[in-house]
């Protein structure tokens, strides 16, 4: 065999060969193909490779049957069973795992998935609470929302398309913050201009961290008013749940992990 | 060259499509007898290709058996055609996930490729220096098989051992045939690439 092919067939392309072989070229393609063959010895031993080795693969010898694959009675009854499970897949998964693994990987999805639903509850929350912050230090006194205070030019479109101001802040609470915004009085144009302007006034607002977890509604506009219920009881029980969801994660991943150390112990002990 | 192509060359190559069919309605019907004389007329040849497909004697042997399993729950899904080729499909599916399963463990070698434990049949008329060169040959072979990506190795397979044309390939494992030449000619290359080595071996 020539290990250093002549230079022009470096430049032939195996593959319009192989196309060659499995009798897939037309036209130009075959034509060039068939050239390729017929004046460069290379390709034409290319050509007779893949025929040699296409032969050696049928002709390839196949280690005798392990088992016979018959299926016995109780074997068939318990294939004729087809519960639930077995629909879902979940027999499946089982027996890939190894039932410890199996409940130990529902763990850890449970527990995550708890703990990604409370931090978007959370966050829902936070929105919401920073909304009802927001207007409520608003409402007083007017000075410390200027800044997110929309220009004169939109204020009319907002109070059109809100309808009429809220009468009360329980019942504007649950508005969004622009729409909080454009009831402001006293609009201070040049700042108003910025879109992100309640975002930083937010920020910088003495109190605003506590709005956060829902324990500072008084303390900007002073109203008075309860939370809602729901909040108070998210704050209260929120580390609960996040810590019972942790547990039933960590919990999840020691079943999981434990047996694959196991199995490798065993196996690096037997191996 | 190989045939271009041909229509239904697998299918040529099913002569007992009429008893398959006779047995696989009496197995719907809860004939158990009857499905099991149908893993006996298709054992041998299941095993065959998924071996070549899972060059590790008990890991084919298990998605052998797993494919007969689901092929008998999933009896009544069997619309007519060709049994050698429904069970075939199913034992390429078996053996696919098998492959995927490998894949997600990849720190396991196939033990095939160094266990010299079997040889080819030796049916008392071979030269054994022919023998042992047949040995040569096919551990080469297996080897090089082993290292194409599964899907290749599973195209060709199917085209030049199982004798399966393009169309086939393309049902039995639910990709394009644009797919299945791809697969088959890159396959080739590769092999070819990776024996190179050994030509004369191979040619002898």
């Amino acid at each position: 065999m020539d290990r250093n092919p002549a230079p022009a067939h470096a430049a032939h392309d195996e593959l319009l060969l192989a196309r060659l072989y499995g009798g897939d070229l037309e036209g130009r393609e075959l034509e060039r193909a068939r050239e390729m063959v017929s004046s460069c010895r290379e390709c034409a031993a290319v050509l007779a490779d893949f025929e040699a080795i296409a032969a050696a693969t049928t002709a390839l010898s196949v280690p005798p049957r392990p088992r016979d694959f018959t299926i016995g009675p109780a074997e068939a009854s318990a294939l004729r069973r087809r519960g639930p499970s077995r629909r879902l897949g979940l027999r499946g998964i089982v027996s890939r795992l190894g039932p410890v693994r199996a409940l130990g990987t529902s763990m850890t999805a449970a527990g995550i998935a708890g703990i990604l639903a409370l931090g978007a509850v959370s966050l829902t929350g936070q929105t919401a609470t920073t909304s009802i912050d927001y207007r409520q230090a608003a409402e007083p006194n007017g000075q410390e929302l200027a800044a997110g205070s929309p220009s004169p030019a939109h204020a009319p479109q907002d109070k059109n398309g809100a309808g009429t101001p809220a009468p009360s802040g329980q019942a504007a609470a649950w508005s969004s913050a622009d729409t909080l915004a454009g009831q402001t009085p006293e609009p201070n144009p040049a700042e108003a201009e910025s879109p992100r302007a309640p975002e930083i006034d937010d920020g910088d607002r003495p109190g605003a961290s506590e709005a956060t977890t829902g324990s500072g509604h008084s303390e900007g506009g002073g109203t008075g008013e309860a939370p809602p219920a729901g909040q108070a009881e998210g704050s209260d029980s929120g580390p609960l749940w996040l810590a019972g969801f942790g547990c039933l994660a960590a919990g999840g991943l020691v079943l999981v992990v434990v047996p694959t150390l196991r199995r490798r112990r065993s196996a690096g002990g037997t191996g | 060259m190989a045939d271009k192509g041909d229509a239904g060359r697998g299918e040529a190559r099913d002569p007992g499509r009429a008893l398959d069919a006779a047995l696989v309605e009496q197995a719907q019907e809860g004939n158990l007898e009857a499905f099991n004389q149908l893993v006996v007329r298709h054992q041998d040849h299941l095993y065959a290709l998924v071996y070549r497909l899972v060059p590790d004697r008990d890991q084919a042997g298990d998605a052998v058996q797993e494919a007969f399993f689901s092929a008998y729950r999933n009896l009544s899904t069997f619309r007519g055609g060709s049994v050698r080729s429904w069970l075939a499909r199913i034992a390429i599916n078996a053996a696919m996930d098998l492959q995927r399963a490998r894949k997600r463990r990849p720190s396991q070698p196939y033990p095939e490729l160094e266990d010299e434990s079997w040889q080819p049949a030796d049916d008392g008329t071979a030269e054994p220096e022919r023998l042992s060169l047949a040995g040569e040959r096919s551990r080469l072979l297996v080897a090089a098989l082993a290292r194409l990506p599964a899907e290749q190795r599973a195209c060709i397979v199917l085209f030049d051992v199982e004798g399966y044309d393009y169309g086939e390939i393309a049902r039995l494992m639910g990709i394009s045939v644009g797919t299945v030449k791809s697969r088959i000619h890159r396959g080739r290359v590769a092999l070819r690439t990776a024996l190179e080595p050994m030509r004369e071996l191979l040619r002898g």
